[in-house]
């Protein structure tokens, strides 16, 4: 029987400006009806090239070469314009990652779905118009008839990419294709969406092939498995086979850099992959991993490597034999096992270092050019204390107001209500300098976080100059120091930001936060817009050097995984409001609020064959500034009672280490 | 003590790209439009500036003897006067030399003044946004619905004539289009985390906005600069061909366009001639402005 | 949406106010009126006299009061020069003016936009390429020097074009496509942009992936997005061709608005000119007031909540 796609030594070569340059190399797959097929890599791996090949969407001046590229009967290579024309959108579907910028926002959702329909088929709009009633009540739409005249706008990340899916079912398509679907939506629909297209598949028995930089993604939802690594598919298999035995010291790499919840010992570093992913534009003679590789032999330098067969469906691609690399506990530089110490040296008996009394925060905010101004809650009532050595983790959803609290910790925003206290003062009667000596902050996105027209060594030098530390030869001295530190090369002193990647330019962001010695920093997810194999040499370095300095950190994430690795306690936040607090250990092994196990529910660990969780949360998250009556989380609740609905909950400890603010728990409380 | 991640991690890493000024220079090299027009601007600036040393004669020297001389391709023609006389007896092509110092010094001197004031309200509307910002754009409002010709053409009038008056004037016109660019990216460029970061190191507001924000506009307000100029170089000739510009006997090309009117069907090079200079002139500036915004245009990430 | 408007409604109000504010003050500080009004040579007597007589010796503001109750009631005051009520010569000349702003508007949209949306096709492509250099060398070229050159050409080398005078459609032929041409260059470059940009955008990628032929993407889904905010920017265009008009009509000597202003400046005719000036704003701001309820109500973003 042979597969629906087939995919057989596809290379796609771009033209840039410079040259030519190959972004997909060699790269072979199958998928059949009913099958899913999870390709994983980084950025730059190129596995949306890939699938943007086989529905031939790349730009003009490309050339795809294959040795098959076929769906069904039709062969994709030699196929004309038209041809592919029509069958996009018709048997081959494309579900792309963003919602918000998808879908036309001058259409109405009807058009927009019908007009599909009605390309590739006759039929009159009334019959096209009763199928995307059916189909958005497929996909799990409320109200489905008045959406047809809803604009995108009008609609929720959520709700878009399930108005995507539907649309792209209307003409029954056999193979859907799905790029990061669920990247830009919050980590509570994610599941939704995924197991939305897990059930549809069953239905509809369709090829899938997601795409995904998320291994936990592909690994619950994937029947087979391509890892993709510069360009060429490094890896492939039966899922089950792939992750619990990889071969190929990447897949290893990767699968040891990923913190998985309960398998991690606490402060102990995470197995990481040195180095850079490398740019494609280089010519590439041997195995494109060599570099970074830490069983590299002669072997892998003497040319192109192929895919050896490892038995039970899986290949790889590398010289080394499944003997070779099975030996050893890891192929990589070795995760050091914590001691779990993490835990001492933190003096719950003192006084708090920073502190958040009843601190709220709200915006006036207007929406669109027609009504007035509507008060926007993004902090509400917050209290909050940190102890010297902690790493308090605060997370939630995007909207829950962590970042307008860090912004309130940093003195970068003012609370409209209660104060914030640093080291006993209020932080707004502490003059900027004062301030900045104690309390520093790493932000997220190591593009913007640094001053495009500023070399490294003047930006780490900066704080120095501005608190007149030293002379200039001692502050250069303790620039030069700091980048050793943090594992900047100290040539790097003259570069740009441009020129450095993404990991280093957060390495500099935490020489920047640390020059000044400050006692507190402030990590706003640090390592989010990090490659995975990064992430883990950051999240390493930022423990080292709490140890070192005697720091402590505030941690802003949604990423479970990073917290509960690097986490002493944990606060959840939802919609501006804590709802639950407690020591690290205790949060992941018994959550007690209702979000709080939604959210940990949903956090997909590369475990193959476990499935994607049913998480219920019914609506979206709200919108703050429509907050419910009561307690925020009551609709989307499966245990809420009457009172839930009229009277917000108080934060009540259930135990000296553990808080929340829920109804039903009252009971308990102490 | 260093994990041998972070060792390897140093070993591994590279740069990937080069320093801004390399990048610029290298792009600079290849950028046919912005050569040209940098040439072109560098000589008018410096015919403009060393004026005396390159026109032949006195442009204000008349010679009624002498009225009319055809330019050196026609009859009847003197190689004294290259291009010949105008109906004054003045040498055409020292007058033509001395009207680019009219041109790029109202061109220069009014693109200043407007930028002067156009950064400084952009940046201050920009940056702390609120009621300052709202007023700024209800003034903003205010100047482009102004008939900038007209009223330009009345005040110049009215005062009365000369270079200064129309540099002011056309300098507290044009402040348009440097406020609407310096605002969109100051704005742009305050959301940005190394602002936040900046702030959080202990920057004040001062320092954030010429340290931190100020020299990331500099490329963009350079670009609006020679678009500017290129503007008001028009607007003066403009002005003065119908006679509310500079005044005879100083040397302008619409000035000469003016004076030529009347024999233009007979001498068509006349008329010719100085719009041919103004039109290099100006497509020189808009080529080098355009050139500059290709030039420090961002690349897209890797 | 009644809400928009009635604030919109009100900021226009106030621009106008300000506006009138600022164009009294400007040209009634920037000389001596008595002086102007008396000419070159009057002795200093006769100045005093007619600053008297004209009421010049009033204070500022008096005089600025009294001359926005004109404006209000419609009665536009005595013009010195032409020696006519104001209001008249307005309407007088008027027609003219706004043929010529139409014609060129004519011009203008179908150059621009046309030339805009080919050139965003392929970008860097030839036609890409052409419409750009063709926009930089068209800005290049002074409006008032264009027009003495096509006069030369068309009007008298080959006797085409009439060159003076607006007695019939024929004389308006040069002027229009004169004034048009002079904001081709950058009606072009904001269409081309905004095409650019919108054809960039996720939507057409998810066009595409919907099986919609290139033509269908362009007519369907992309132009209508493109051409959103391509409605103030004609709307402002409008308002620009009328200022533009002082010089058109003086190359061409039509006698429309423009070369009253021309001819009012020279002879120092202040409630001349202080009225054009306020008129061609008023224009400029009740179009652009129209184009930003036209904008608001063409995007659904702005129209629903």
């Amino acid at each position: 029987m042979t597969a629906l796609l087939e995919v057989q030594d596809m290379s796609v070569t771009l033209k840039l400006a410079e040259g030519e340059m190959t972004a997909v190399q060699d790269v072979s797959f199958t998928v059949d009806r009913g099958e899913t097929l999870g390709i994983v890599g980084e950025s730059g791996s190129g596995k949306s090239v890939s699938s943007m090949a086989i529905m031939g969407l790349l730009p003009r001046g490309t050339r795809t070469e294959a040795t098959t590229l076929r769906l069904g009967d039709v062969d994709l290579l030699s196929a004309s314009e038209e041809e592919m024309a029509r069958l996009r959108g018709n048997k081959i579907a494309m579900i792309f990652q963003e919602p918000m910028t998808s879908l036309n926002p001058v259409y109405t959702i009807g058009r927009q779905m019908t007009e599909l329909m009605q390309l590739h088929k006759s039929v009159s709009g009334a019959t096209a118009r009763a199928r995307a009633v059916d189909l958005l009540e497929k996909v799990g739409i409320t109200a489905a008839e008045s959406r047809l005249s809803q604009y995108p706008h009008q609609l929720s990340g959520g709700l878009r990419q399930r108005v995507m899916i539907a649309m792209m079912l209307m003409n029954d398509p056999e193979l859907i294709i799905a790029d990061e679907p669920t990247t830009a939506l919050d980590v509570t629909i994610q599941a939704q969406i995924l197991n939305l297209l897990k059930d549809l598949q069953k239905e509809l028995n369709v090829a899938l092939i997601i795409i995904s930089h998320d291994m936990g993604v592909v690994a619950r939802v994937s029947d087979k498995i391509a890892v993709m690594y510069a360009g060429q598919v490094v890896e492939t298999g039966p899922v089950e086979t792939v992750l619990r035995a990889p071969k190929h010291p990447y897949t290893q790499g990767l699968l040891e850099s990923i913190p998985v919840p309960g398998q991690i010992e606490p402060g102990g570093a995470l197995g990481s992959i040195p180095g850079l992913v490398p740019s494609l534009k280089t010519r590439f003679k041997c195995c494109r991993f060599a570099n970074r590789c830490l069983r590299v032999h002669e072997a892998c330098q003497q040319g192109p490597v192929a895919l050896q067969d490892a038995g039970r469906g899986q290949a790889y691609r590398c010289v080394l034999t499944p003997g070779t690399l099975r030996d050893g506990a890891s192929s990589l530089a070795a995760p050091e096992a914590g001691d779990g110490s993490y835990g001492t040296g933190i003096n719950m008996g003192a006084s708090p270092v920073l502190q958040a009394i009843d601190a709220g925060c709200t915006f006036q905010v207007k929406q669109g050019m027609f009504s007035s101004a509507k008060p926007l809650r993004a902090v509400d009532e917050i209290s909050l204390d940190l102890r010297q050595g902690e790493v308090v983790a605060v997370v939630g959803e995007s909207g829950c107001g962590k970042s307008t609290l860090a912004r309130m910790l940093l003195g970068l925003q003012e609370p409209t209500a209660g104060q914030i206290m640093l080291g006993g003062q209020d932080v707004a009667e502490l003059s900027d300098m004062e301030r900045s000596r104690k309390i520093q902050s790493i932000f997220q996105d190591p593009y913007s976080s640094l001053n495009p027209r500023r070399t490294i060594g003047e930006i780490i030098r900066r704080p120095l100059h501005l608190h007149g530390v030293g002379s200039l030869a001692e502050q250069r001295a303790k620039v030069d120091a700091i980048m050793e530190r943090v594992g900047l090369l100290r040539s790097f002193y003259h570069n740009y930001p441009n020129q450095l990647s993404g990991g280093q330019r957060q390495r500099v962001a935490i020489a920047r936060a640390l020059i000044l010695n400050p006692e507190i920093v402030v990590c706003d997810e640090p390592t989010s817009a990090l490659d995975v194999s990064v992430q883990a040499q950051i999240l390493n370095l930022l423990l080292e050097l709490r140890a070192e300095m005697g720091l402590t950190y505030l941690l802003i994430t949604h990423d479970m995984a990073v917290v509960e690795h690097i986490a002493t306690r944990v606060v959840v936040m939802y919609l501006g409001r804590i709802v639950e607090v407690a020591d690290t250990h205790r949060l992941f092994s018994n959550p007690r609020h209702p979000y709080t196990q939604a959210l940990l529910k949903s956090v997909l660990t590369p475990e193959p064959g476990a499935g994607v969780p049913s998480v219920d949360l019914g609506t979206a998250y709200p919108n703050p500034i429509n907050p419910p009556s009561g307690c925020a989380f009551h609709p989307r609740c499966e245990f809420a009672l009457d009172i839930c609905k009229v009277k917000a909950p108080v934060l009540e400890s259930l135990s000296p280490s553990h808080q929340s603010a829920c109804h039903m728990l009252e009971k308990e409380m102490v | 003590m260093q994990t041998t991640a972070n060792a390897v991690a140093q070993m591994a890493d590279q740069i990937i790209d080069l320093t801004p000024k390399e990048r610029l220079i290298r792009k600079a090299k290849s950028h046919l439009g912005f050569q040209f027009g940098a040439f072109i601007v560098v000589s008018f600036a410096l015919i403009a500036i060393f004026a005396p040393l390159f026109a032949p004669h006195d442009p204000f020297v008349q010679d009624l003897t002498k009225r009319l001389v055809p330019p050196v391709w026609a009859e009847g023609s003197n190689w004294e006067y290259l291009l010949g006389t105008d109906h004054l007896g003045r040498d055409y092509l020292s007058r033509l030399i001395y009207g680019a110092r009219v041109s790029m010094g109202v061109g220069f001197g009014a693109a200043t003044l407007g930028c002067m004031i156009g950064v400084t309200i952009g940046l201050v509307a920009g940056y702390l946004g609120g009621r300052v910002d709202q007023a700024a754009s209800f003034l903003l409002t205010c100047q482009l619905a102004l008939p900038s010709l007209l009223l330009a053409m009345a005040l110049v009038f009215f005062v009365g004539s000369s270079v200064i008056t129309l540099i002011v004037v056309l300098g507290v016109l044009h402040w348009q289009y440097y406020m609407v660019v310096t605002r969109t990216l100051t704005r742009q460029i305050r959301a940005l985390e190394y602002v936040s970061a900046a702030r959080s190191i202990g920057s004040n507001d001062r320092q954030v906005l010429f340290y931190e924000i100020l020299p990331n506009l500099l490329n963009q307000i350079i670009v609006v600069f020679s678009l500017e100029m290129a503007v008001v170089i028009i607007h003066e000739a403009s002005l003065s061909f119908l006679g509310v510009g500079v005044q005879p006997p100083t040397a302008s090309w619409g000035l000469m366009i003016a004076e030529a009117k009347t024999m233009m069907y007979f001498k068509p090079y006349l008329v010719v001639i100085p719009g041919a200079a103004l039109f290099l002139l100006v497509l020189a500036v808009n080529l080098l402005g355009d050139g500059i915004r290709d030039i420090t245009a961002p690349d897209s990430r890797n | 949406m009644l809400q928009f408007i009635l604030k919109r409604l009100a900021l226009g109000l106030a621009v106008a106010f300000t506006v009138s504010l600022a164009t009294f003050l400007m040209l009634n500080l920037a000389a001596d009126p008595a002086a102007m009004v008396a000419g070159e040579d009057a002795t200093q007597e006769a100045i005093e006299q007619i600053r008297v007589q004209y009421g010049f010796d009033r204070p500022l503001y008096v005089r600025f009061l009294e001359w926005l109750g004109q404006l209000v009631t419609g009665d536009f005051g005595d013009s010195y020069y032409w020696k006519q009520p104001v209001f008249d010569l307005l309407i007088d000349r008027a027609p003219v003016t706004l043929t010529l702003a139409a014609g060129a508007l004519t011009v203008t949209i179908s150059l621009g936009l046309t030339l805009g949306v080919l050139a965003a096709l392929k970008p860097n492509g030839w036609l890409d390429r052409f419409a750009l250099s063709f926009g930089t060398a068209a800005q290049a070229v002074p409006n008032f020097w264009f027009g003495l050159i096509l006069i030369i050409l068309l009007g008298v080398t080959f006797p085409i074009f009439p060159v003076s005078g607006d007695s019939t459609w024929m004389h308006f032929v040069l002027p229009c496509f004169v004034l048009g041409t002079s904001a081709v260059p950058q009606v072009l470059r904001l269409t081309r942009t905004g095409m650019i940009e919108v054809l960039g955008s996720d939507y057409i990628r998810t066009a595409r992936a919907k099986g919609f032929r290139p033509r269908q993407i362009l007519f369907r889904h992309a132009l209508r997005n493109a051409l959103l905010p391509i409605v103030s920017v004609i709307t402002i265009q409008i308002g620009y061709k009328l200022g533009g008009s002082v010089i058109t009509e003086s190359v061409f000597a039509l006698n429309g608005l423009g070369r009253l202003a021309y001819e009012s400046i020279l002879g120092a005719d202040i409630p001349t000119v202080q009225m054009l000036v306020f008129f061609f704003a008023l224009v400029f701001i009740i179009l652009s007031i129209l184009g930003d309820i036209l904008n608001a109500w063409l995007d659904p973003r702005m129209r629903v909540e």
